[in-house]
């Protein structure tokens, strides 16, 4: 999607499958330390260690000046997880809730 | 049985009781969960509860012991199935089988999820996930984007 509407962009995935994740941890670690690494970072990672430490971008000008873009379409109780004292730096794209089914045959 | 979506691990027992009272041979309620499942949504679960955020602990009174002689009696008269898991249940084309275990706990990702498990699972219900014995408290499993700071396509 993202490349049908920029078309001067290329997005490549990178991906740590075939590493632990505290292989994948230390990678990320390494690469974000040293300026390099993923331009977005997905997955689980300690975000709020990276964004102490001043390794994440802070997205609320981007949010505020994106007319497409409206907060309050999201769940904020979800985002509201994310939003620290000096700004938001981490968006919640999907999330699981835990759910039973009930067997109607037995119940 | 009346189903209640505000319903604890208590009325869960309670069901699987009184299932077995007229079942047989014994129904369980639960496939067989994975070692520390059951404390975590008994008793840890409700950790708000039993820990304020001035770290006083009420783990000596009859809230906390209550909970975990719960948490026992579920274990010691196997509520949950002793051999039948998660996997067994959930087959690799995606159909479930239940038969004697009366409820399945699964992971919804979005409402699509709910359309499959109709596909497979006639007259469908679900609900949420019981709660502990004193908090409404619920686990939301999530994945999160954010941008390197060092990104030269800050634009």
């Amino acid at each position: 999607m993202n490349e049908k509407k920029y078309t001067n962009t290329k997005v490549i995935v990178e991906r740590y499958d075939e590493l632990e994740y505290e292989q994948y941890l230390q990678r990320i670690n390494t690469e974000l330390m040293a300026g390099k690494g993923p331009d977005l970072i997905y997955s689980y990672f300690p975000f709020d260690e990276y964004q102490e430490k001043g390794m994440l971008l802070k997205l609320d000008d981007m949010i505020n000046n994106d007319p497409e873009f409206d907060m309050t379409d999201y769940d904020q109780t979800i985002i509201n997880v994310y939003r620290s004292k000096d700004g938001f730096y981490v968006m919640p794209v999907s999330y699981i809730v835990d759910s039973f089914l009930v067997n109607s045959t037995l119940v | 049985m009346e189903l209640n979506d505000n319903w604890t691990w208590l009325d869960l027992y309670n069901m699987a009781k009184k299932a077995n009272e007229k079942q047989s041979p014994k129904c369980y309620a639960i496939p067989k969960t994975p070692e520390g499942y059951l404390f975590r949504e008994v008793i840890f679960k409700d950790i708000d509860y039993y820990v304020d955020k001035n770290e006083k602990y009420a783990f000596d009174t009859k809230e906390f012991t209550d909970a975990l002689k719960l948490l026992k009696r579920i274990m010691d008269e196997q509520i949950e199935h002793p051999d039948i898991d998660l996997r067994t249940v959930i087959k690799p084309d995606g159909e479930i089988e239940l038969d004697d275990i009366l409820f399945l706990p699964i992971q919804l990702f979005s409402y699509d999820n709910i359309v499959t498990y109709n596909v497979y699972f006639k007259s469908i219900n679900i609900l949420p996930v019981p709660k502990g014995l004193y908090t409404g408290a619920k686990e939301i499993w999530d994945d999160y984007i954010a941008i390197n700071k060092s990104t030269s396509k800050k634009n």
